[in-house]
């Protein structure tokens, strides 16, 4: 099994998160013993998992959504009658919160006079 | 959700389609005319790929990563169908097919219900090549064996809807007649 992502960083060996909150949707590939070689991330034998959901958590259909600095990996278990294949994808968060948000957002001086 | 918007449209641009296949002018006192025998039919780019260095093979559980707070995400689907004039009779909700199988479908017309011009059946995998006007509503289908066989950008494995489609006497242009799920997986584990 294979893993990939569409904004992974080309100079890490994972995924790479740099603001908390932000998510990436990967992909798991097989291939599998009469030559196919598919796409897997819906199979119902697939079972995405974060070791950390502090750092990390995954949502369905490979969605991994970015918690709070750290590492952690999601791992990937496809399970057929009892027999199983692993893929571990090495996960790191150097976040910053989101945008800061000015609240209340205007403030009101009332009237005053200028010049 | 994402996938369910993908499927939603691209099932109005093929509904379209086959509605223009099945929904031609009847043949003069065609409508209203109960089929004789409408029983049950017979019998985005990837950036970065990550190799098989982690990759493990275990022959029963296999501990999750251990720190506290793991989280898991499983693909566990409801398979439903749904019947508006006809059932699925095969495959079932949620049957396991595999890739490169043929498919045997087999589709049962509600009594009462007066198809116009027959019934078809499709998926985002593909639609049979038949149209049956009479019963027995019985189709095959092969399963492809790549995801770009699939339409909406949607992959092979996992579940698949099935819809069958045909104009119903006074139902106007809804030809939706019942849509099940199957479960497209390979029956073997993937190799190193």
């Amino acid at each position: 099994m294979t893993a990939a992502g569409a904004t992974i960083s080309r100079y890490s060996s994972g995924l790479s998160f740099f603001q908390l909150g932000d998510d990436e949707w990967i992909r798991i590939y097989a291939r599998f013993p009469n030559g196919h070689e598919l796409d897997v991330t819906r199979s119902t034998c697939l079972e995405l998992s974060s070791s950390d959901a502090n750092v990390v958590r995954v949502a369905s259909e490979g969605a991994v959504i970015s918690v709070a600095s750290g590492n952690a990996n999601v791992i990937a278990i496809y399970t057929l009658v009892g027999l199983q294949k692993r893929l571990s994808i090495p996960v790191s968060v150097k976040g910053m919160p989101g945008p800061l948000i000015a609240s209340p957002a205007t403030v009101d001086f009332g009237d005053v006079p200028v010049g | 959700m994402r996938s369910h918007n993908v499927l939603w449209s691209w099932r109005h641009v093929l509904c379209a389609s086959l509605l223009v296949l099945i929904s031609a002018p009847t043949p003069a006192g065609a409508q209203g005319i109960t089929p004789p025998t409408q029983g049950v039919a017979p019998t985005g780019t990837p950036g970065k790929i990550w190799t098989n260095e982690d990759l493990t093979s275990a022959h029963g559980a296999v501990p999750t990563t251990g720190r506290s707070a793991s989280q898991s995400s499983a693909n566990k689907q409801d398979f439903t169908s749904e019947s508006r004039g006809a059932t699925f009779v095969n495959p079932k909700p949620g049957q396991f097919v595999n890739p490169g199988e043929t498919l045997h479908i087999d589709l049962a017309i509600d009594s009462g219900v007066a198809l116009l011009r027959g019934a078809a059946i499709m998926s985002p995998m593909g639609m049979a090549s038949e149209i049956r006007e009479t019963p027995p509503y019985s189709f095959t289908f092969m399963i492809p064996v790549k995801d770009r066989d699939v339409s909406g950008g949607v992959s092979l494995i996992g579940s698949q809807p099935w819809y069958a489609l045909g104009p119903v006497a006074g139902c106007g242009h809804d030809i939706d007649l019942a849509a099940t799920t199957i479960d497209v997986e390979e029956s073997d584990l993937p190799v190193p």
